[in-house]
């Protein structure tokens, strides 16, 4: 049996004992601060927030693919609608009353918590000399993309833009904080509309007027945007001068002379003539084999009209399918960011709408010199005001196919009697209609947002 | 005399090592057994009687003795055993067989990772797991070695890969609900397949928050401690080699409901005919696959094949069952060899246990094995008295070699087929390898490129020789200990552990490769003729290395005083661990191994994609990095009070910190406690039952916590590099959103228990009652999307639940014919009380129980069912039920049903469960079985799925009895065919109540056979040899469908047969 007795080596193995833990419990505080992993931060620099805002295949490619898939730009052979399985995809095609597309309401929100993320620590990040020109940048690019993705729900989610009963019309839900506990409610589409532009006015005091890449917006994409929304919103006067502040800081056009017309992909992604590139993403039954472009739209592009060349190609199956894509593929899915072509249709547009005739044939002929081949070029001269404003429209239907701007063009146009038009679709022998202003133009909420939060459905 | 004194030289001779314990003429010679085992006690005990001369057995129970007499009396003891005094006789071997104490409850030794106790001792609960049991099931790993052995133990095999619980559910994060495993002393961070288990001495679960909480915060499911073979003192070196070999034949791939080949050509024959391949034939872009039926049928439309030639093919091809030729090229019996050789012994300063082990487990794919290697030192050396130093190194290789080009499961066509189609070949009739499509349409690699690409055909059985894919990792284990008797009664204890992991994964894909000609071929562009290859061509090599370092101290005071009737065992002490991980990767394009090259690569341009197959895309990489670091810090104390060996109090209290991401320091610290007491009734001076031998109650109340490293209360972002994104710059996404109210998850637990053992201890168990509340439980909840994030972690859950253990033991013969019989039944059943996530539509929860499906008052992994309504005598469509009515409305079913209108059948999860094993043995034989059983519980029958079967080729063998005509409804469930395919009509039949069936079953797990001899000179070699079989056979199910409700919808494993021998010198 083992006596006990006092040793001095014990008094050291005792000590040492004791210095172990007296060194290890004070030491917790910072042993603790250490970063579990390496590439995971909370966002607190410049530098995080303008990573988050450079994230390009989130911010510039998710954006909402219904209305694209119920538009008249193209339709479907009857084996190839019975043959999709994507069932949301298939009542899209057929404006189906219960049909809504979750991703086009989750996906522009997931930008808008990007901007709000980097929105809300701005506060926390002091503006030095040093860092004048980071910090604006990131401020206006998150303030314009949180504007862009509003607007894409707006087109899609909200009635189109009244005036009169804009006080009283359900918009969409303002999100501008990051947090995730406040209940979304939906604004009122004044309210809405309000919040749009003005984050959009403000980026544009902050954007940079050049940037390394066209995911990142610049000054001329803000005012881009201005100009589609007030155009989209009838005040004609506003959206002229946008489109003319932004073609005066980007008005580069590519020459359809130019362009390849033998290869099967005309176009580059983000090629000169794009001022900010977005696109959708979703949307299954736009294939390029199975979408067939829509015969008369397709029979409207003149001989001259190198689009009819670079844009369609004639298909195994029949007809023609779209290979024009300013994504850089073969995809019917929509480039929907902005190009200097885009600014001089709008400039166009809205001056026919005031009487402007020659301003309005300057930026027309200014496009189409581009777009005809030159040896048959003949500039338009047509000087009645209304029937220059018809042929505007036609050559905005023509210029901007598949870019995602056409369910925007039938809402606000089909207020008009003179260009209202009533969408129809026929398979196997059943024909499905949309009247103008009906209220399928305006996309079910979701439906689990609704019971989460409560908030009103659009009427049916 | 002289018989005597040659038999003296002789063992002089043989035994060089033997230690001389004593001084004499005379030597006696004996060996100490256990009598039920009738295995060799090492160790034991034996003192001359009227002297001091003592001496211990050696590994195989022999011992030697000096004494002055002849004959002499001699006392044998050994811990846990009966002692027994009896007469020895120089020049004969003395067999002693020592019975066990009968009061085998009070020497069963818990350990817990921190100290050392007897189970009696203990008020909390303990499940301790001994050599004999873990010895009795062969495997490569040490929890399969556990399943079926530990009762507390619940295997869910029905997902992918086996995941272990204890004592059910206490987490809703499935990553959550494992228990932590703990090696000797600490955390063990290595893959659980590194550790040997020859290697393992003994495993003690730990399961109520008396037993876990010491562990804390990462104690919540339970604790599972594995402890590895030590040295003894005073022991002769003992030799132990070990040998076995198991085989499983092939999988049963027709287990697996398919329909025939004829059946699928029927279908694509009539989906020709509707036009349903257009779409995919008129795709001049990404050439989608297509089935050479289809191929036929679309060139006779063309005129250039003959409906008759057509025929002619079909009829070719319509007897095959791809199964048959997976089973036949690219499956194999799969085999599991072990070697073992452990050396032990000690002196009176020094014990020493060292160990090498060989194991190879040949998979049952052609071409994946793999291999382990191990080595263990584990040595103790006291330079004084008063010091004991321990030191002990663990070395672990694995290579694992994964050359199949794939399996049924797995060898994907492309195209979102989800199978290759039935009529399938990988071989031609000569058995040479057969191309299988892959990809893009058969005709389109044809002729694409006119002879200038490389050939872009797939021929999987080619493949096997040309991939080179080896995974190899090396384990290291060290530590080193110090024990120190600083005064009477306290103890000090220092210890420190590394753990370094290395591991490589080295793909290489030679030119030859399917893979590397597709991606060449993609990337290439023809011009005049000339092949311009913008991706290297050459092979492709891609590597993964990661790195593990992790370290841990502890200092611990222990505290021991015995003093009459009163008895404290207390231990405090601080503890501080820290784990890093690195893991990187990297592919090198036109790498050559010979003479080593690769070419450097451009990853920033966007090159074109032969034939449009896709859009421009830069050439992938994918070069990535990470780092973690996790790190605790924790003090804890732990205190056990006995009053005259009859009532007992304990108590333990533990406070964690961690640098968990963006938990606020506050909550960085969590303190966890128990408490318990118990009673051992029988010890009582009142108390007069002499049948009953032995009654001890105790209970316990405490709590311990479960931390997920992936939540935090802050946005976090994670940076990546710019090979990800759409433009060439590195960008940061958002991982989760800011929730400042995340804390831990705790759970509480309550525990009563009667310990027994009756009618002259032939009976004894245990019975345990416990109740959990499990609390702040982190769920990842559906989130309003509106927010940006669809799904969010909330500390929103709360988790009720009880159960019963019971363990019978009953001796029915304890004389030369053994016979001994256990019975294990365990009752869990967990409900969720509170969950205050918004209810969303039904379709999340029906056909959701392998995930959490958290609805408040049922259980975790609750089974959801649409009501059937049978089917329609017109058409054949399946009816449900909707506002009362019967209905055909699939949308308004599968989101409007309200979830109080669905079949509720309670969990997925067994909520009864347990074995019932026998022993016999006789002499030198002995034969145990163990059969197990579920029950209370349901699971969900798969069927025909005719959206998935048209597009994906998910076949199944229902497609025959589906509804064909008026009338059938009488006699099947399954669905006519419909066109167009309605996913929500096959959702809602693979949702409703027709296809859920009870999965109560009786399974005979295994069957072994021992028989033990000793031989050689002097009977100094002990051998055992066996034989075992596991999974024997479902004895009974509930279910008549032929499906094991233990595996689901997964192919259950074969029968394993093994055999095997120990030998020990």
């Amino acid at each position: 049996m083992y006596t006990y007795k006092f040793t001095y080596q014990k008094l050291l193995f005792a000590f040492t004992c004791i210095v172990f833990c007296m060194s290890v419990l004070p030491a917790c505080e910072k042993y603790l601060e250490a970063k579990p992993d390496q590439s995971v931060s909370i966002p607190s620099t410049l530098g995080d927030m303008q990573a988050l805002m450079d994230n390009a295949s989130l911010l510039n490619t998710g954006f909402p693919s219904a209305a694209e898939m119920s538009s008249d730009n193209f339709y479907l052979a009857d084996n190839a609608w019975m043959g999709l399985t994507d069932i949301t995809a298939k009542n899209l095609y057929t404006w189906d009353a219960q049909t809504t597309n979750r991703g086009d309401w989750s996906s522009p929100y997931r930008v808008v918590s990007y901007a709000n993320i980097v929105l809300d620590n701005m506060d926390k990040i002091a503006l030095t000399t040093q860092n004048n020109a980071a910090y604006k940048r990131v401020l206006g690019t998150a303030l314009f993309f949180r504007s862009f993705s509003f607007f894409q729900l707006a087109q899609y989610f909200a009635p189109v833009w009244d005036s009169s009963k804009a006080a009283v019309l359900l918009g969409i839900p303002l999100r501008l904080h990051a947090e995730i506990t406040n209940v979304s409610q939906r604004a009122s589409l004044q309210v809405s509309f309000r919040q749009i532009v003005h984050d959009m006015e403000e980026a544009v005091k902050y954007l940079p007027v050049n940037t390394e890449f066209k995911t990142q917006p610049t000054k001329a994409a803000g005012w881009a945007h201005i100009a589609r929304v007030y155009l989209y919103m009838r005040y004609y006067e506003q959206a002229g001068r946008a489109a003319d502040s932004s073609l005066a800081l980007f008005n580069k056009l590519l020459d359809y002379n130019q362009a390849d017309t033998i290869g099967s992909i005309p176009f580059k992604l983000m090629n000169d003539e794009v001022i900010f590139h977005a696109r959708i993403s979703g949307g299954s039954s736009l294939s390029n084999s199975a979408t067939i472009v829509d015969s008369s739209l397709y029979a409207s592009y003149e001989t001259a009209d190198l689009r009819k060349k670079l844009f369609f190609a004639s298909r195994t199956g029949g007809g023609y399918s779209f290979k024009g894509s300013y994504l850089g593929e073969l995809t019917p899915l929509a480039f929907i960011g902005f190009t200097a072509a885009e600014m001089l249709l709008v400039k166009a547009e809205v001056a026919a709408r005031l009487g402007k005739t020659d301003d309005a044939l300057k930026a027309l002929n200014a496009l189409l010199e581009k777009r005809y081949r030159k040896s048959q070029f003949v500039p338009v001269a047509i000087q009645d005001a209304e029937l220059l404003l018809g042929r505007i429209l036609a050559e905005r239907r023509k210029e901007l196919i598949f870019r995602g701007q056409r369910w925007a063009d039938l809402k606000r146009l089909n207020l008009d009697p003179r260009f209202a038009m009533v969408l129809k679709r026929n398979i196997a022998g059943t024909l499905y209609q949309l009247q103008p202003n009906d209220l399928r133009y305006n996309f079910l909420i979701p439906d689990d947002v609704i019971k989460m939060t409560g908030m009103l459905q659009n009427p049916r | 005399m002289r018989q005597i004194f040659l038999l003296q030289i002789l063992a002089v001779l043989m035994l060089p090592m033997l230690a001389m314990a004593g001084t004499g003429n005379f030597e006696l010679r004996g060996r100490v057994m256990n009598s039920a085992t009738n295995e060799p006690l090492a160790g034991a005990s034996i003192q001359l009687i009227g002297s001091a001369t003592t001496t211990h057995t050696d590994a195989t129970g022999y011992f030697t003795l000096q004494s002055p007499d002849a004959k002499a009396r001699i006392q044998v003891s050994y811990v846990g055993f009966e002692s027994l005094q009896l007469s020895i006789q120089a020049g004969e071997l003395l067999e002693v067989r020592l019975a066990v104490k009968s009061n085998e409850l009070q020497d069963v030794v818990v350990r817990t990772g921190y100290q050392q106790l007897p189970k009696e001792r203990s008020n909390g609960a303990f499940e301790v797991i001994d050599s004999n049991l873990l010895n009795r099931v062969p495997a490569f790993d040490i929890m399969s070695k556990l399943d079926g052995q530990a009762g507390s133990i619940l295997a869910n095999k029905s997902g992918s890969g086996t995941r272990y619980t204890i004592r059910g559910i206490s987490s809703m994060t499935a990553t959550m609900q494992q228990p932590l495993i703990v090696l000797d002393n600490f955390p063990y961070e290595g893959n659980i397949n590194q550790i040997n288990p020859n290697d393992v001495e003994q495993v003690t679960v730990l399961k109520d928050a008396a037993a876990a909480s010491i562990w804390g915060a990462r104690a919540g499911n339970g604790v599972i401690v594995i402890t590895t073979k030590k040295g003894r003192r005073n022991s002769k070196p003992a030799w132990k080699f070990s040998y076995n070999t198991s085989m499983a034949a092939k999988p049963d791939l027709y287990y697996l409901s398919k329909m025939s080949s004829s059946d699928f050509i029927e279908v694509e024959k009539m989906l020709f005919g509707k036009g349903f391949y257009t779409t995919a034939i008129n795709n001049t872009s990404n050439r989608p696959v297509l089935s050479p039926v289809v191929e036929w049928l679309q060139l006779q439309k063309l005129g250039q094949l003959t409906e008759a030639q057509v025929q002619e093919k079909i009829n070719g091809v319509k007897d095959n069952d791809v199964r048959s030729d997976f089973l036949e090229y690219l499956y194999q019996p799969s085999m599991l060899q072990q070697l073992h050789l452990q050396l032990s012994g000690g002196d009176q300063r020094i014990q020493y246990a060292l160990s090498g082990g060989y194991d190879r487990q040949k998979q049952n794919t052609v071409g994946d094995y793999f291999e382990r290697v191990s080595f263990r030192s584990d040595n103790n050396y006291a330079p004084t008295k008063w010091l004991d130093l321990d030191a002990g190194i663990i070395f672990t290789h694995m290579n694992t070699v994964q050359n199949s080009p794939g399996n049924y499961f797995n060898m994907l066509p492309g195209g979102g087929k989800s199978v290759l189609y039935p009529y399938a070949a990988l071989a031609d009739e000569n058995g040479n390898p057969a191309v299988v499509l892959k990809d893009y349409r058969a005709g389109y690699t044809d002729t694409a490129g006119g002879g200038l690409l490389l050939d872009w055909k797939y021929r999987p059985l080619d493949e096997l020789q040309f991939r080179d894919n080896r995974l190899t990792n090396d384990h290291i284990l060290g530590k080193i200990g110090a024990h120190i008797k600083l005064l009477q009664g306290l103890d000090a204890e220092l210890r420190y552990q590394v753990e370094k992991g290395f591991g490589k994964n080295e793909f290489y894909y030679s030119p030859e490769t399917y893979m590397v000609r597709n991606m060449v071929n993609r990337f290439s562009q023809i011009n005049n003729r000339i092949v311009k290859y913008n991706l290297p061509n050459g092979g492709i090599l891609d590597e993964a290395y990661n790195n593990q370092f992790t370290q841990g101290g502890r200092a611990l005071l222990n505290y021991q005083l015995k003093q009459d009737q009163h008895q404290l065992a207390a231990i405090a002490g601080a503890e501080i661990r820290q784990s890093a991980n690195e893991a990187s990767n990297y592919r090198s394009y036109g790498y050559k191994p010979d003479p080593l090259s690769f070419v450097n690569t451009d990853y920033v341009t966007s090159f074109p994609i032969y034939g449009n197959l896709s859009g421009a895309s830069p050439i992938p990489n994918t070069a990535s990095q990470g780092s973690t670091l996790q790190r605790f810090v924790s003090m804890f104390a732990n205190a056990n009070y006995t009053y005259k060996d009859r009532y007992s109090i304990s108590g333990s209290f533990r406070k964690d910190g961690s640098n968990l991401f963006g938990v606020n320091s506050n909550q960085k610290i969590v303190p966890l406690w128990s408490a318990g007491a118990g009673w051992v009734v029988s010890n009582e001076g009142f108390y007069k039952l002499p049948w009953l031998n032995y009654v001890k109650l105790r209970s316990t109340y405490g709590v311990s916590g479960n931390t997920n490293s992936s939540v935090t209360a802050y946005s976090t972002i994670r940076y990546s590099s710019a090979g990800g994104n759409l433009v060439n710059i590195p960008y940061a996404d958002v991982l989760s959103p800011a929730n400042p109210d995340l804390q831990w998850e705790q759970v509480a637990m309550f525990n009563a228990a009667v310990d027994f053992a009756a009618f002259d201890r032939r009976l004894s168990g245990s019975l345990e009652y416990y109740q959990k509340w499990a609390d702040h439980l982190l769920t990842s909840a559906p989130l309003d999307p509106t927010t940006g994030f669809t799904t969010a972690s909330f500390n929103s859950g709360k988790m009720e639940a009880k159960g019963v253990e019971c363990y019978i033991n009953m001796a029915w013969f304890r004389k030369k014919f053994q016979w001994s019989s256990h019975l294990l039944f365990n009752y869990a059943s967990s409900k969720i009380t509170n969950y205050d996530i918004a209810v969303s539509t039904a379709s999340n929860y029906v056909g959701k129980e392998s995930a959490i499906n958290a609805l408040e008052g049922s259980a975790p992994y609750g089974i959801y069912a649409y009501r059937w309504a049978g089917l329609s005598a017109t058409n054949g469509d399946p009816k449900g039920y909707y506002d009362g009515k019967e209905s055909t409305v699939y949308t308004d079913i599968l989101s409007k049903t309200p979830l109080n209108q669905l079949a509720y059948y309670g969990s997925a999860r067994p909520p009864f469960f347990g074995a019932f094993s026998n022993e016999l043995s006789y002499k030198a034989w002995r034969l145990s079985a163990n059969i197990s059983y579920q029950a209370g519980h349901y699971f969900r029958l798969s069927s025909i799925h005719y959206n998935s079967l048209y597009n994906s080729w998910a076949t199944h063998g229902d497609f025959a009895k589906r509804w064909q005509q008026p009338g059938d409804e009488q006699i099947t469930h399954v669905p006519s065919m419909p066109y167009p395919a309605n996913s929500n009509r096959d959702d809602f039949y693979a949702g409703s109540t027709v296809l859920i069936e009870k999965a109560d079953h009786i399974r005979w797990q295994d069957l072994r056979l021992d028989y033990r001899f000793s031989c050689g000179h002097k009977k100094q070699m002990q051998l055992q040899v066996y034989g075992y079989v596991n999974n024997v056979l479902l004895i009974w199910s509930a279910t008549k469908s032929g499906v094991d409700p233990a595996y689901g919808n997964n192919m259950p494993p074969q029968r394993n047969y093994s055999i095997g021998f120990t030998a020990g010198f």
